[in-house]
């Protein structure tokens, strides 16, 4: 017992002594959760449109008006001809372009089917769907208004069914609510993998876990003496970043805070073993980056911070039974937004631990004392 | 007299590579042992397999009554050990590296803090105590870590080239540290590159391609190789090594 509590403060001691590493551990969560929750957002605003209106008729200046109204697109050209329109689509100076067509107006008179047709740069597929359908959208709320006024209700449009949705856990859709508790578990991710592996790999360069070997410290209090503070410095920042979700973007906390240290307390022994795995294996602090690296960015990727993990093919959700960081997001936003309960997210806990149990019983067999 | 350490046949092989063939040696109780050989003779893994940092291939060994092989957590209560390499925690400070390693080996706290006065004082390092590791001279962190490697009063320790790098001055001052420590009846096993140093020993050997091709005191291998010094009789033995830098 002695011996491990030496070993621990002397990781304090070093980590608290290594001005850079300080500085990292506070600075990192609050910089990251305050650029990426902007950067990463997936609200799409000002959508350059561009317009051909051969119509020119009152009807297609009110459909014009009507998209320039909202929110989503900012008219920057307006063409009098398709093939213009579609250079400048092909410019890069619009994204979208909106063509009226001449008989417009005409065919909305003779019962005929008006047609608009809507041009998009998918190089990035994302924005283009959205663009398209909020596009669609506000055409398809004119066409209602519109034949309603202009017949006055005397001819009879097909009903339509009227879907309304109520957004649960999330009311306002707000992008940010969603990224953040994601942001939040990719940090502590990072920061423990990081930590861990680095630290164990400089033990090594130095020649100090040697001095460490010849002595009659064990495996198992040398690798204590390693889990405790990197996981008292993950708890820190989760605190951190919590704070920052909280005074900062007004996040309500909807589950128990107590859970979500249980969680994440569970979440860093299964990383911090991958993070002493990566050192085991590693000789010096560059080979130990890469290997970092490797793991990291699948484990992000795949986690399904950025993309639903569900709708990810079968091998790539294969990979995430596997993936600590994938049940951690999982975990994080479903205790955060909708107040999950320990046992609504039981089975993505056991997996946590069951992977943390097998990679640090991994350490201790490959961690040698003696080659 | 009794054996500090007992070797019979011992060997290490890294693949097809004989690192340490059949060595066979013993070393008595108090005695200064010099363990002599060019780079790549096989001298550091000799001793990493005697502090039970390596395991060896074949042949038999005991280190203060215990097996090398099975004994191994025992052999490390009972030895001191410092690497070629400066291994202390260069980002803590002289006290907290002794509390450290002091608490490590199981010393009670006021055997640590009577420990670090006798050591600081021995040192002369009263004033530096609470400075980082980082910031000594070479020649007073090998000092420190000569000193640190003895807190536990072990039976035996492993020295290897700690005078690598050295100026004279802090040479001779840690050779008398070494005799003090033999004088109370610690063993003390060194490697070393300078001849000179081979002449403080009590006994020493010679090892060349992994063998030990010469043991006794320095003065019966003078005598045997007619030579005048050490360092004549060294050239001698090494000269037809294979794995000579």
């Amino acid at each position: 017992m002695r011996t491990i509590r030496a070993l621990i403060q002397k990781e304090f001691k070093q980590i608290f002594r290594n001005k850079i590493i300080l500085r990292l551990i506070i600075m990192l969560p609050v910089v990251q959760l305050i650029i990426l929750i902007y950067a990463a957002n997936n609200d799409i605003k000002n959508i350059s449109m561009g317009v051909v209106d051969l119509d020119r008729s009152s009807t297609s200046q009110k459909i014009i008006s009507k998209l320039q109204a909202s929110s989503y697109f900012i008219l920057n050209d307006f063409s009098t001809s398709k093939k213009q329109g579609i250079r400048m689509l092909e410019k890069g100076k619009t994204d979208i372009l909106i063509e009226i067509p001449h008989s417009f107006e005409k065919d909305i008179y003779n019962n005929e089917h008006p047609r608009v047709a809507i041009t998009v740069n998918a190089i990035n597929s994302t924005v283009a769907i959205l663009a398209a359908s909020y596009a669609g959208n506000i055409l398809g709320g004119f066409a209602a208004e519109y034949a309603f006024s202009v017949t006055q209700g005397k001819i009879e449009v097909p009903k339509q069914i009227n879907v309304t949705n109520s957004n649960w856990f999330n009311p306002l859709l707000d992008y940010k609510s969603l990224m953040l508790p994601g942001v939040l578990a990719i940090l502590i991710t990072i920061m423990g993998i990081l930590l861990s592996a680095l630290n164990i790999v400089r033990e090594k360069e130095m020649g100090t876990i040697e001095q460490l070997n010849v002595t009659p410290v064990t495996k198992l209090q040398f690798i204590i003496g390693k889990l405790f503070p990197f996981m008292v410095v993950g708890l820190f920042q989760l605190t951190l970043g919590l704070c920052v979700a909280v005074f900062l973007y007004n996040l309500e906390i909807q589950g128990s805070i107590v859970l979500l240290y249980g969680v994440v307390t569970v979440y860093l022994f299964s990383v911090l073993g991958i993070g002493f795995l990566i050192s085991t294996i590693s000789d010096n602090q560059v080979q130990a980056m890469f290997v970092m690296l490797f793991f990291m960015i699948i484990f992000i990727l795949l986690s399904g911070l950025f993309t639903s993990a569900d709708s990810m093919p079968v091998w790539a959700q294969g990979i995430n039974t596997i993936n600590p960081t994938y049940y951690l997001v999982d975990i994080i936003r479903l205790v955060v937004l909708k107040g999950s309960t320990l046992f609504d997210i039981r089975k993505q806990m056991t997996a946590i631990l069951i992977i943390g149990l097998v990679v640090n019983a991994v350490v201790i067999q490959s961690y040698k004392k003696v080659v | 007299m009794e054996a500090s350490i007992k070797t019979e046949n011992l060997t290490k092989c890294f693949g097809s590579f004989t690192a340490v063939n059949n060595i066979t040696f013993k070393v008595d109780k108090g005695e200064i042992f010099g363990f002599l050989g060019a780079n790549g003779a096989g001298k550091t893994t000799a001793m990493r397999m005697l502090c039970g940092l390596l395991h060896p291939t074949s042949g038999k060994a005991s280190v203060a009554g215990f097996d090398v092989f099975t004994q191994r957590e025992q052999i490390k209560k009972n030895i001191g050990y410092m690497s070629q390499k400066f291994s202390l925690y260069e980002d803590l400070t002289i006290k907290e590296n002794i509390n450290f390693f002091g608490t490590i080996y199981g010393l009670s706290n006021t055997k640590i803090k009577e420990k670090t006065e006798q050591l600081l004082i021995r040192l002369n390092l009263m004033e530096e105590a609470n400075s980082l590791v980082a910031s000594l001279p070479l020649g007073w962190k090998q000092k420190l870590s000569f000193s640190l490697a003895l807190i536990h009063d072990p039976k035996i320790v492993f020295l290897d080239e700690p005078t690598g790098g050295v100026d004279p001055i802090t040479r001779r001052q840690f050779w008398e540290l070494i005799y003090e420590t033999a004088d109370s009846g610690t063993t003390v096993f060194v490697t070393t590159h300078y001849m000179d140093e081979a002449e403080y020993c009590n006994r020493v050997s010679i090892m060349v391609d992994g063998k030990i091709e010469a043991i006794d005191t320095p003065d019966n291998l003078k005598k045997l190789f007619d030579a005048s010094t050490m360092d004549e009789v060294f050239y001698l033995l090494a000269r037809g090594a294979s794995t000579q830098e």
